[in-house]
């Protein structure tokens, strides 16, 4: 077992809020050696708190997570984080940014390069290795960013919308990529996603988190078949179910707004520093 | 910058050089109380080449007052810069430190002449805590914007991809401050500068400044020295700035 | 907006300014004569008689202390700007303002002659000038009568005057330095010689009449346009400032108690610096001719022909 969650809850207790606001609640799930499990739900529903728990940049209220069936003391150094907003240092070239997690393990200037050159080529970056962030396309970027966290060969790779700020014709292309780079390193993938379709495309398991208080309200294992045809009726089929969960999170009266927005990324961004 | 705004740069400023020596050959401006730019100029010449006082040329003065800016700057940058990023990253110590510094910081640099002459004597010393004063409280809010600035998400990139806390430091910390750290010595030297003429005014050892320089020429009535001195400081200012421009177009290249 | 007129856009609220200062700078005094002199300067004794006895507003005329500065190139400036009409003032600024056409003005007599002295540190050994080679000297400016005094005494003692380490400092702050060690020596005008012996800082190595007996230091100057047009009113001042002088040398301890309200200092102080200052109000013309060589041999001063431009502001 690659990653084991159990009972995992969450609850804020933020002194700028008036009462403490539960995030995460009774979370149990495992996730195999080489699966692509994806996670949808409601926006607020804490679903970049669950990612940022599992790498330890937030402490869990209650539960474990188990990485490769142990409870890590840095658990930043098993996994790879993939963010929305690419997160590339901005002032480090393109093979700096992606050598970046080598040089922080001392190797050689000549080795990292060799290496991260190759990542260059294998990801399609090869000839703006020299580039700063700001010079290259978004997609690029996050391809820059996919190659930085590969390239330290983590157990678990934990995206969190990689491609929510791309254009749909960058997003399909990026998506047949991560397939091809998943499919051939066999890492085991977290991916957070709002696009139903995207997460039918890529996974092989869906979970569906509730509104806040987030809980597993769906699993759906999906079987098909890669690489899926997005116009197929087996696709439509699973497109419908998730839909219908989805749309029953967001009915719901009690659901509240404003009290969800505090537990969206943005707003940890401040609680942060 | 474009060519169209250099030369507006540089005609405006000439411009009015032209309509001042004009005046200034029309009657319209006293010329013994406003010197001319011609006069001007030859006083410049004049303290090249004799000096003031006499023997004391212009660029030995030139030298000494460099001298205690970069005396009183280094020293402010390399205080300021590191405890700039260690209260930007705890904000333990920001808290504790906050309101000495902000007390600290109103007080003007001059206040502390009496002081500094007391403790340092009249010399190098003095000259250079008068002018780290001046430098050091740009340096440090500046690089603790900074450090507050960088976006948590490339700290925790950093972290995710196998950084300890002191790469952290090196690595994230101090490039992303950069930008701040780099306005932060740009104002610094900028008081720095202002400050070490004031300084100079109230005594030097070495018989070399060029604020020393223009209390002499003030001492002997002479407003044409006073302003070319002046001319001097000014000129030196900017140019001291390019300089720092010019490091920061480099070190920041990443940016736009 | 056409670049000329983007010019003169920026240009004109300068322009106005500018005029406004100099046309303000410009404006003539009305009846009463704006006085300028010294802080804590007992050369000025006489100013402070003057008032404190009533001998201006006896002879008829109102005059009004315009300002009270802490040196004398910034009472020449306020001089130079038409803010003073009547000025006690060192000899040496007053020169130097004239000279290089700063402030028109004119000698109109004498204050004091004498009155400055060279300190050393208490514990020094030194007994002669020529000791004071390779030590840390201050004066208070340079081309200033104590510049002056310094330069002959130590050439005539045989030594070069780069063998010392000249300081400029302002004379209050020669005592923190003289009792802090930074300074080995100073030379100053009174009282500040006094202040250093008695509060046990410095002692005197010599005295300014050693090095040139009789030399001018202070004058009563004024502007030259009240010169020209109010020949009467000259003539008042220097009589209530002659009576001032004479007052003086008549009534020592009087004059005494007087300078101790004007400087705050105490009254040994003030005694024993007035001991070594001659007051009198005639001006000595080759005196004054032997300081302007000084200036020009220093190339202080623009003039060409500084004798004759001397000759022009000694009030006759």
């Amino acid at each position: 077992m690659s990653l084991e969650i159990k009972n995992l809850s969450k609850t804020f207790e933020e002194q700028d809020a008036v009462q403490p606001i539960p995030a995460l609640q009774n979370i149990t799930l495992s996730v195999n050696q080489g699966q692509f499990l994806s996670v949808i739900g409601p926006s607020g529903c804490g679903k970049t708190t669950l990612l940022r728990i599992i790498a330890g940049l937030e402490k869990a209220s209650a539960g474990t997570v188990l990485i490769n069936g142990a409870l890590p003391e840095r658990p930043w150094e098993h996994v790879g984080f993939v963010f929305q907003e690419y997160a590339l240092f901005p002032w480090r070239t393109v093979i700096d940014n992606i050598a970046f997690g080598l040089e922080m393990k001392h190797m050689s200037k000549k080795e990292r390069y060799t290496k991260a050159r190759e990542y260059c080529k294998q990801f399609g970056i090869d000839g703006f290795e020299y580039c700063y962030p700001r010079e290259i396309s978004g997609g690029m970027r996050q391809r820059v960013a996919i190659a930085r966290t590969l390239i330290n060969d983590p157990t678990i790779v934990l995206m969190d919308e990689p491609f929510g700020a791309l254009d749909s014709q960058t997003r399909s292309q990026l998506q047949t990529f991560l397939l091809q780079i998943w499919q051939r390193s066999q890492k085991t993938v977290l991916f957070i996603t709002h696009s139903i379709d995207e997460a039918i495309f890529l996974s092989q398991h869906i979970i569906g988190l509730t509104r806040r208080p987030g809980s597993i309200g769906l699993s759906l294992p999906v079987d098909l078949a890669y690489p899926r045809d997005i116009t197929s009726d087996e696709f439509n089929r699973y497109r419908r179910e998730i839909i219908r969960f989805l749309n029953a999170q967001q009915n719901d009266e009690e659901y509240s707004s404003k009290a969800s927005k505090i537990v969206t990324w943005y707003e940890y961004k401040r609680a942060l520093c | 910058m474009t060519a169209r705004r250099m030369k507006r740069s540089f005609l405006f400023p000439v411009g009015l050089l032209i309509l001042w020596q004009l005046c200034s050959v029309l009657g319209i401006l006293p010329r013994s109380v406003i010197p001319s730019p011609v006069h001007i100029i030859a006083a410049l010449y004049e303290l090249l080449a004799e000096g003031l006082p006499r023997g004391s040329t212009l660029n030995m003065h030139c030298l000494y007052s460099l001298l205690r800016v970069a005396c009183g700057f280094m020293l402010a940058a390399s205080v300021g810069v590191p405890l700039g990023i260690l209260c930007g990253w705890s904000r333990t110590v920001r808290d504790m430190l906050t309101p000495i510094i902000e007390t600290l910081r109103p007080i003007p640099p001059l206040a502390w002449i009496p002081l500094a002459i007391l403790w340092f004597g009249i010399g190098l010393t003095s000259a250079t805590f008068i002018i780290f004063l001046g430098c050091f409280f740009p340096i440090l809010l500046n690089t603790i914007s900074g450090v507050v600035s960088v976006e948590p998400i490339l700290i925790n990139a950093a972290r995710t991809l196998g950084a300890s806390d002191r790469q952290i430091f090196l690595h994230v910390l101090l490039p992303g401050a950069t930008p701040a750290i780099y306005t932060g010595l740009r104002i610094g030297l900028g008081i720095g500068w202002m400050t070490l003429v004031a300084a100079e005014f109230t005594g030097v050892k070495s018989g070399y400044g060029l604020g020393y320089m223009i209390m002499t020429a003030r001492d002997i009535q002479r407003p044409d020295l006073v302003l070319a001195g002046m001319a001097v400081i000014g000129l030196t200012g900017f140019l001291l700035d390019c300089i720092v421009r010019l490091f920061e177009a480099r070190a920041l290249r990443w940016r736009s | 907006m056409n670049p000329l007129a983007h010019f003169i856009h920026h240009l004109a609220p300068i322009l106005l300014i500018l005029m406004t200062v100099v046309s303000c700078s410009q404006k003539t005094e009305g009846s009463k004569i704006r006085l300028g002199y010294l802080q804590n300067d007992l050369h000025h004794l006489p100013a402070f008689v003057a008032i404190e006895k009533g001998f201006f507003s006896a002879e008829g005329i109102s005059v009004q202390v315009a300002g009270v500065f802490k040196a004398g190139p910034e009472l020449m400036s306020a001089f130079g700007s038409g803010s003073l009409d009547l000025g006690y003032v060192g000899q040496a600024p007053a020169t130097a303002a004239a000279l290089n056409n700063v402030a028109d003005i004119r000698f109109i007599a004498q204050v004091n002659l004498e009155g400055s002295s060279i300190v050393i540190d208490k514990e020094s050994n030194a007994a002669s000038i020529a000791d004071l080679a390779g030590m840390s000297v201050a004066i208070p400016g340079h081309a200033t009568m104590q510049d002056f005094l310094l330069r002959r005494a130590v050439a005539r003692n045989g030594i070069g005057i780069e063998r010392l380490t000249i300081i400029v400092l302002k004379p209050p702050e020669m005592l923190q330095a003289l009792s802090q060690k930074q300074i080995q020596a100073f030379i100053a005008w009174e009282p500040y010689p006094a202040q250093a012996e008695l509060n046990g800082t410095g002692k005197i190595l010599m005295q300014s009449k050693q090095i040139w007996p009789r030399h001018p230091c202070c004058v009563l100057i004024t502007s030259e346009k009240l010169c020209r047009e109010q020949t009467d009113t000259i003539a008042k001042i220097r009589a209530a400032h002659d009576r001032a002088c004479t007052f003086i040398n008549n009534n020592p301890e009087e004059a005494i108690q007087i300078g101790v309200s004007y400087t705050g200092m105490p009254r040994d102080t003030v005694a024993a610096a007035l001991s070594r200052i001659i007051f009198t109000a005639e001006i000595d013309t080759r005196s004054a001719e032997e300081f302007v060589a000084f200036l020009k041999e220093l190339r202080y001063i623009q003039s060409h022909a500084p004798e004759k431009k001397l000759a022009e502001i000694l009030y006759k």
